[in-house]
């Protein structure tokens, strides 16, 4: 018995290690004792930059508590998948690795994390559910000769070389499979920003927005932008504008920095408008009173529009009429500003973050009828993407800003 | 779940009010320095190092990148360069970024920030290229004279910088050829740019830096779509230093900024 311990040791080992290099790295511990929330419905999970934190708010009340907190480094719209009483985290670098991109789980039992590498292909966007896993964009460029595998070029995508010969330049989404914790499909599409409803994938694909079944492999495209010096067309989606999906139809909302014109105004459009896409053409809808509008949310008929003086607009789509909330009282000091929104069933959850880069950020959350109002919380976070059962971060207007004091 | 630690208020809503709204984005637009579209930009010295606090002059919150503005981010340990698509097609309705990574990849990202961040870099600055390929700050002067039509040339204002345009002042039209010369960026012809690095490496990247691949993507892109050579010391291989140095690579004023 003595001479076969530490051969059972070794064998252990062994294993271990097998099922490391099968199913991933486990990189880092960080056991800070189980993690158990009373309510998947209530949960809301707050990352960005080297954080993430889970909290949860009480039933019908906009208190809430953290529950726990982890380290990492500039994870991708982390969320809970709360059958499995884990954090998701795809990533897209890491410090010592600039390369190196993947999805890091997070065992909120244990505390241990697993890391789960895509090599260099890199990581981007918001990540969407299917099936039983989750489809993610890449960063690493490829020329495809032929047309994607579901029947559809967009025209971001098109390209003529010096030889006249067409060809596309793609990103391609990848499929993490959340049971086998690996890397299993690749798809030769960028999907863009997309929500995934009843199998189809509604999404703005570079210069077009389209309708993907993906059970039936069918392409309908709602929108197709011009080309760029399509003179007899001209009017494209402005850049900067902010956008959501409601029920596969696609809304618009333009704010001061929106511009389609190479001088920077708008052709065909108005600014502080409310605009959806009907049937090829977009169609506005209504004028907004404010022209900084800086996040758009959408939920069951209604979109929520938020600016950056902390006024909320409650936009109902059928009935076309218009509600107006003001909580920048709760907003009692400094230069913050709204980086992200997510909601539950009962509260808006709000992230703000601040332009004195050294200063905290904060999170509220106020209720989804504006009666209510919780106390800001402190987080040491920038960049910041909010996921909830209902929603993996509906943050897609994020972009290339550049402040003068970060 | 019963020992909340918040407490919690209360607030109505409130009917209305577009005057405050306007006074409240006045009042913010006021104090962040206003938001201007692409006028009023002067070129600063590349070489000079204290170009990012001369910015500090500038009334510019954010800037509004056009294709083939270069993104130039470092940290204490090392540096970084990538390109803007500025294309309409892009993914999330903000200009994309275009770098190669140490490997050699090329990469678009969607998201400006999360690219600094994840890069760690601690410092960010923006530049364009002059005429040929941007002479943007000329054609922008000519429609702030309300000059916006074939010509462009006659305002005085024009006239200043005629001395840097005066040849292609001269032919008429210019605005539209500028702009058609800036549309000739876009991610095709960079990825083609990449290829001919591929497939001649012997020459482009021989003993290269792993740091030197973003610069040398630069560099050849602009000469692939340009015919600008863009390094300035005409070394065997181009370094970012030798990009900001060149003598049409201007720095964008507004576009620094610097995380803690």
């Amino acid at each position: 018995m003595i001479a076969q311990k530490p051969i059972s040791l070794a064998s252990i080992f062994c294993l271990l290690v097998v099922a490391c290099d099968i199913g991933g790295r486990a990189t880092e511990s960080e056991y800070q004792g189980a993690v158990s929330f009373v309510d998947c419905a209530n949960t809301f999970v707050v990352s960005g930059s080297r954080k993430i934190y889970l909290f949860e708010h009480r039933p019908y009340g906009v208190e809430f508590k953290q529950l726990a907190d982890f380290d990492d480094w500039a994870p991708l719209s982390a969320y809970l998948d709360c059958d499995a009483n884990r954090i998701i985290a795809p990533y897209g670098a890491r410090k010592g690795d600039r390369n190196n991109a993947g999805v890091a789980i997070i065992d909120l039992a244990t505390g241990v994390k697993s890391e789960y590498p895509l090599v260099s292909k890199g990581i981007q966007g918001i990540p969407i559910k299917y099936r039983n896993g989750i489809l993610l964009g890449t960063t690493l460029l490829q020329r495809g000769e032929t047309a994607p595998s579901f029947g559809y070029m967009a025209p971001g995508e098109r390209y003529t070389d010096k030889s006249g010969e067409n060809y596309r330049i793609y990103t391609p989404t990848v499929f993490f499979d959340l049971n086998k914790l690996q890397f299993t499909r690749e798809f030769d599409i960028d999907i863009g920003y997309a929500v995934l409803a009843d199998g189809v994938l509604t999404a703005k694909q570079r210069g077009a927005i389209t309708a993907i079944d993906l059970q039936n492999k069918t392409t309908e495209v709602l929108f197709e932008s011009p080309a760029p010096n399509d003179s007899d067309n001209p009017v494209k989606l402005p850049m900067y504008h902010l956008n959501v999906f409601v029920d596969g139809n696609y809304y618009m909302v333009l704010n001061s920095r929106s511009y389609n014109k190479a001088n920077f105004g708008l052709s065909g459009y108005q600014s502080n408008g409310i605009y959806q896409l009907v049937d090829g053409s977009v169609v506005k809808l209504a004028n907004i009173p404010y022209e900084d509008s800086t996040y758009l949310l959408g939920i069951e008929n209604k979109l929520y529009i938020f600016t950056s003086s902390f006024k909320a607009i409650e936009f109902d789509i059928r009935s076309k009429s218009m509600l107006e909330y003001d909580f920048s009282s709760a907003i009692s000091e400094g230069e913050y500003q709204i980086e992200s929104v997510g909601y539950t069933n009962s509260n808006f959850i709000i992230a703000m973050g601040n332009r004195q880069r050294d200063q905290s950020s904060k999170v509220l959350l106020v209720s989804r009828d504006f009666k209510q109002i919780s106390a800001p919380y402190n987080l040491d976070l920038r960049l910041i993407s909010i996921t909830t059962n209902l929603a993996i971060d509906t943050a897609d207007t994020r972009g290339v800003s550049l402040f003068k004091d970060r | 779940m019963s020992e909340m630690e918040l407490q919690t208020g209360e607030f109505a809503p409130v009917v209305r009010c577009g005057m405050c709204a306007i006074v409240v984005c006045c009042a913010l637009i006021t104090g962040c320095g206003g938001v201007h579209a692409g006028g009023e930009r002067s070129a600063v010295n590349p070489t000079d190092h204290s170009a990012a606090a001369s910015t500090d002059n500038y009334q510019y919150e954010q800037w509004r990148w056009r294709n083939g503005d270069i993104v130039y981010v470092y940290n204490g340990h090392a540096d970084h360069m990538g390109m803007i698509d500025a294309g309409v097609s892009a993914s999330d309705n903000s200009p994309d970024v275009i770098d190669a990574n140490t490997l050699g990849v090329v990469r678009r990202h969607n998201d400006f920030d999360k690219w600094a961040d994840q890069g760690e870099w601690k410092n960010i600055e923006g530049y364009y290229v002059r005429a040929p390929v941007h002479a943007f700050d000329w054609e922008q002067m000519a429609l702030d004279a309300g000059n916006s039509n074939a010509d462009g040339c006659q305002s005085e204002k024009v006239s200043s910088y005629r001395q840097d345009s005066k040849l292609r002042c001269a032919e008429g039209s210019v605005a539209n050829r500028q702009y058609s010369s800036a549309n000739k960026f876009n991610t095709g012809a960079v990825y083609n740019a990449q290829s001919e690095i591929d497939t001649a490496r012997s020459l482009f990247q021989r003993n290269s830096p792993d740091n030197t691949h973003s610069s040398q993507l630069i560099w050849r892109v602009y000469k692939y779509i340009y015919e600008v050579d863009l390094d300035s010391d005409g070394g065997w291989w181009t370094w970012p230093k030798d990009i900001r140095e060149h003598r049409d690579v201007r720095a964008i004023p507004g576009a620094f900024s610097t995380l803690p």
